[in-house]
This record gives C-alpha cells, structure tokens and sequence, in this order.
C-alpha cells in the first residue's frame, strides 16, 4: 500500500519556483532517499509533506487520506532537523515525552514509552540531562527518539545526519536503518552524500532544479541512469557521445569504437558513460576499443585509481588486482561496455 | 566527481577554533580608566548621598557625626509609607501588563512582514525618542480634553507607554536569532501554536522576558515626569512624594529615603542577574 503519495505538487516563493510538478509514491515500510544538490527543493518537498510548507498547487496524501490542507500537528509525522531542534530548555526525557504530553496519555504510559523510545536508541543513562549536555551523536538519537515515540505513520528525516563527523555518521547509519527496519517506519531521508542515500536506501530519488529527474532502486540508479545529471551525481562516470552502430556499439567522433552495455537504435546519436570501475586496461591491439594513454596511479591506501588521458579528457579508472602495471606515458586501450543514457537514446 | 574524493581525502580540522587576539597594555589601561571615571561619576554623588543619610544634624557632606535616626524617621511618616506602597503596586503592575505588552507586539512583529512593519515597531520605540514630559503631556492634554479625571488606570496606561520600548526591544533581540525549528518541531509532535507558543516559545523568551520585568519595574518605580502629570491624590508616588517633601523640607531624612530606595533597585538587579543567570542553560 502507499503510505505516502504526492501528486503534482509544485512549490512558488514569490517568483522562484522550488518544486515543479512533483510526483511521487512511497510503499509502506519503505526507505525513500531524496538526493540532490544544495538548493534543488529536498527540504521544500519534505516540509510540504510534513505540512511545515503548504504547496502551491498539487496533493499530498498520507495513508490513503488527502492531508494537503491539514495543519502538521495533525499530520501523525514523525521529523528530524538537520541541527536536531531539541528544546534546550527540557531535560531528554521531556523533551522525547512532550508530544505523548500533549496528546494526555496517562503518566505511567509516558514513562513507559520514553523509556522505551530512549533505550532503543541507547540514552536511557541520560534521560535527566539537558541537550546542551550532551554530544552531537547523543543530541541526533534524542531527535530520533522525539520523533519515533509518537509511533508515527511516516518519518521524515531532513539531513539528520550532515551535522556529524564521518565516523559517527556511519555509526548512526547503520543504528538509523535498523531502527528503521525494527520498527517498520515508512521514511523520508533527505541527503545530499550518494554514498549516503545508496547504502541505507530501499529506493533513491534524484532531484534536480526542482524536479525529479529519476526514482528507482540504488542499483538502477547508480549503474541504469537515464540521464547525463543522474550519472554524474551519484558516482563518477566518464561519457562517451557518438552515433550508435549495428544495436550496440559506440562510434566516436574520434573513431574509436565503445560497446554498449544495452541495445540501442541504430544511427542514433547518444550519450553513454562508463564507471571507473568498469574499465580495465589493456594492452592496445586492433579492436578499435579507445585509446589513451596512461598518465599516473594514485594511490589511497585501501585501493588506487588511475589516471588515463583519452583525447582531451582526463579519466579515472580503477585499480584492480592482478591489473598489468603501466609506465607513465604508456599507451593503453580502455576495454569496457559503456551504459546508453535513456534520455540521448529518445533523443532521436 | 573527483571534486567530492578529493575533498574526503582532504586534513580537515575538527573545528575552526579562532586565537583571539590578546589587547595591548596601553588597551587595558586605557579600559580600566574608563571603567573608574564611569564609577567615580555614576556612584560618588550616590556615595555622597548615602553619607549625608547618617548625618545628625543637616544635609552636609562631610557628616559630622553618625545617626541611623533619620531611617527611623521613615516609618513615622504615613505619607511616605503610603506613597512607597503606591509606587510598589504601580510599578508591579506596569512591569506584567508592559512587559506582557511587550512580548505579544513582538511575536506579533515577528510574524507580520507587511510593509507598516518598520512604521510599527518605529511607533513602539518612539518613547525613548520623544522627551518623557512631552508624552505626559500630551496624555494629560488627551484625559483633559475627554473630562476624564486623573486616575490610577490612566497613570497606568502612560507608565507603560513610556517603558514599552524596553520589553519590546529585548524580546526582539531575543526573537531575531530565534531558531524558528524549536517551534516547527513542537508543531511535528502534535502541538498546536498556542501549544508550541506555551511549551517552547515563552519558556526560552525567559531570557529576555524576566529582565524586562525587572526594568520596566524600575523605570516605572522611578518615574517622576509622567506621574507629576497624570497621578491623582491618591497615587502620589514615591517620586513626586520626596519631590513635595523637599520643597519644605531639606533635611538627611531625605537621603535616608534615597538610600532605602538605592539599596532596593540594586538588591532586585542582583535577584534579576541570578535568576536570569541560572536561566536556560543550567537548572
Ligand atoms: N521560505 C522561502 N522563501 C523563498 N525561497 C525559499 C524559501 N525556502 C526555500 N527557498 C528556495 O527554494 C529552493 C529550494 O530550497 P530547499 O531548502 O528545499 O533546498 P534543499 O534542496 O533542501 O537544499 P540544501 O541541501 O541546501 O538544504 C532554494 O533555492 C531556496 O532558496
Ligand atoms: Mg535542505
């Protein structure tokens, strides 16, 4: 079932428009990542669903119930801000139990509940200090906890982690998703680190300017994109434009003849790309594969890259065991299959 | 994106902390004398005061002997009894009305982006433009023209004209780097905004509420120009009360009641700063 559906919605600040027609649907249970640069309308969207941002056109559905014009606090949402908003003046455990507050359950369910709220993501030791006292990585759980003890129908999560420093943000990554998975919640996460949205996500969504530019699994998104934008967003990809040949093969301007990955219309003129990690390099023979010339290795500790020069473009290919090693300035052929983009294959 | 692995693989300190520069002797120097002018003028004449409050005989520094008779005297004196009660309600009054006044125009101002914003919370502030006496006057102009006699709720009224810029000034400032995903997020969990306003709001606006309540008390407890204009005989205030004495009388007794009232304010600032001091950030 959908839990959550968006349909149409666009968003207006005076003359500037943030959303454009967006729609979308989320399955109950689900982990939807919205992904995309600074300024292209995560935190819009996430705030019109919450109903913190009423949309200028368009519907918001909750649970099968059209909640556009209802106010937040009726909206059964649960909601993490980048910086957390605790309420500096209340102690952990006031600040996880105001919402049961307000809703006049019985004190002993309170109490109860908090408890509860508070061990699942590990503060129970700290219910009585204030948020001040607490570090980034507590002050994350304790918003965690505010949100998920009010048991709500979606949870909507606006950068809660792009506060903390990288090691304890994959340690709340992985707290995160299986507090997720325990108790079933139907999220929002908002992010702009792919990696981020790729590893915790059950589907991504790639916005641009805007608009969605494509929804689909982590695999379909990073290695099926449909457009030049998606691809280079959520890893690094080198592209090739040419006229397709015979269903699937490349020609490039420079001759040079690339594989395609999928099938594409004969004589079209489109886009593919290549990850890094999908090359190898080899020795150049007469295939017509590209050819490049091998610059330098980088080395990272844990694996390397190298550098290849293709025509003007630098491009950076992974290392992989077992790989022939190169002398800078050596000539190599590029044997990979490279990904049609869906967008240049309509193009014609 | 070799712009985003470059940046991972980048040193990064974990926090941009700033050396402050340390001020140059002649800086200091230069503070402290500042600081002894400012109390040398701001406090001598009051130590002055508080002097001549022991003298026996006249109001003449240096004292010529020491006598706490003149405190005594106070309590012999109905009159100022009864005005020091006046001035304590008035100034009660004016403090949780003005200061209430104050906090409502400006989560008002807050919240209205209109464009007679500027004009309105100009209009709040005029009274610490416009010279007191001309605001008593016009008020009195007002009440006289309608025949309506002085009374308490007129004088009232003026008092907290004249402090309103205090309240509505701190609670702005306050209000202005307000983080508005306090309230937002009292509203996720089901608050409605009177809720959102009671739980999260006013309680953080403490720190700008409780020294407002503190200075308009003071302001109001010290008028002088606003209640000589609008107070009837029965709100003589403390002020226009020592202000009557002394037109027949010159004697310590009035530095004894000067002193009292010193000792008063400076006692409620040293409250105000310990309450407010232990406010939000420790409990
Ligand atoms: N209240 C507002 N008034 C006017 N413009 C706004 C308002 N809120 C957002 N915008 C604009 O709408 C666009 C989308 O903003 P939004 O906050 O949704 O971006 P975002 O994708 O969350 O970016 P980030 O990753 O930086 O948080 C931005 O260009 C922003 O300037
Ligand atoms: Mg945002």
């Amino acid at each position: 079932m959908q839990q959550i559906r968006i349909a149409g919605v666009s968003k207006r600040f005076d003359d500037y428009l943030a959303l454009d027609r967006v729609t979308l649907d989320v399955e109950g249970g689900e982990f939807l990542s919205i992904l995309g640069p600074s300024g292209c309308g995560k935190s819009t969207l996430l705030r019109i669903i919450a109903g913190l941002e009423m949309p200028s056109d368009g519907d918001v559905h909750i649970a099968g119930k059209r909640v556009t014009g209802d106010p937040v606090w009726k909206r059964e949402i649960g909601f993490v801000f980048q910086n957390f908003a605790l309420w500096p003046h209340l102690s952990v455990f006031r600040n996880v139990s105001m919402g049961l507050e307000l809703r006049k359950v019985s004190k002993a369910e309170i109490d109860t509940r908090v408890r509860e709220a508070l061990r699942l993501v590990q503060l129970d030791a700290l219910a009585n200090r204030l948020p001040a006292q607490l570090s980034g990585g507590q002050q994350q759980r304790v918003a965690l906890a505010r949100a998920v003890v009010l048991k709500p129908k979606v949870l909507l999560l606006d950068e809660p982690l792009s506060a903390l420093d990288k090691n304890l943000r994959q340690d709340m990554q992985v707290e995160l998703k299986s507090l997720q998975r325990t108790l079933g919640l139907t999220s929002i996460f908002v992010t702009h680190d792919q990696e981020e949205a790729l590893s915790l996500s059950d589907r991504v969504v790639v916005m641009n300017k805007g608009v969605i530019e494509q929804v689909g699994t982590p695999q379909e998104i990073y290695s099926t994109p449909r457009t030049e934008y998606v691809a280079g967003f959520v890893g690094e990809a080198c592209f090739f434009h040419g006229i397709v040949e015979g269903g699937n093969v490349l020609r490039l301007a420079d001759g040079a003849a690339v594989p395609l990955a999928a099938p594409a219309p004969t004589g079209a003129r489109i886009a593919a790309f290549v990850r890094p990690e999908w090359i190898k390099l080899e020795t150049p023979s007469n295939g017509g594969a590209p050819a490049g010339v091998f610059e330098r290795l980088i080395y990272f500790g844990q694996s390397s890259d190298y550098l290849v020069r293709l025509g003007d473009r630098q491009i950076r290919v992974k290392h992989r065991d077992g790989d022939r090693v190169f002398a800078n300035g050596e000539a190599v052929a590029l044997n990979c299959k490279a990904w049609p983009l869906a967008a240049g294959a309509q193009a014609l | 994106m070799g712009g985003a692995l470059d940046d991972a693989r980048a040193p990064r300190p974990r926090d941009g902390r700033v050396i402050l520069m340390r001020p140059s002797p002649a800086f200091i120097a230069l503070r402290y004398a500042t600081l002894a002018l400012f109390f040398l003028f701001l406090l001598a004449p009051l130590g002055v005061l508080v002097a001549v409050s022991f003298n026996p005989t006249a109001m003449i520094f240096p004292p010529q002997g020491f006598t706490l008779k003149w405190y005594a005297v106070i309590l012999d004196k109905p009159d100022f009894l009864h005005a020091a009660w006046a001035s304590t309600k008035l100034a009660a009054l004016t403090a949780v009305l003005g200061t209430a006044c104050g906090v409502f125009a400006a989560l008002g101002l807050k919240n209205y982006g209109g464009p007679l914003k500027g004009a309105i919370s100009g209009l709040l502030m005029s009274p610490l433009f416009i010279p007191a006496v001309i605001v008593a006057l016009a008020l009195f102009q007002i009440i006289f023209t309608l025949g309506i006699q002085a009374n308490v709720w007129v004088l009232l009224a003026a008092h907290i004209v004249v402090t309103l810029p205090y309240p509505v000034r701190n609670v702005m400032a306050q209000l202005d780097g307000f983080d508005q995903r306090l309230e937002e997020a009292a509203l996720t969990v089901g608050a409605t905004p009177r809720q959102a306003l009671l739980r999260v709001t006013l309680p953080l606006l403490r720190a700008s509420i409780v020294p407002s309540l503190v200075i308009v008390f003071i302001l109001s407890w010290n008028n002088y120009t606003v209640s000589v204009f609008l107070a009837d005989k029965n709100w003589t205030t403390l002020p226009l009360q020592l202000r009557a004495y002394l037109q027949y009388e010159y004697e310590p007794f009035v530095a004894a009641m000067s002193t009292v009232l010193i000792v008063a304010s400076t006692v409620l600032l040293f409250v105000m700063d310990r309450l407010v001091g232990l406010g939000p950030k420790r409990k």
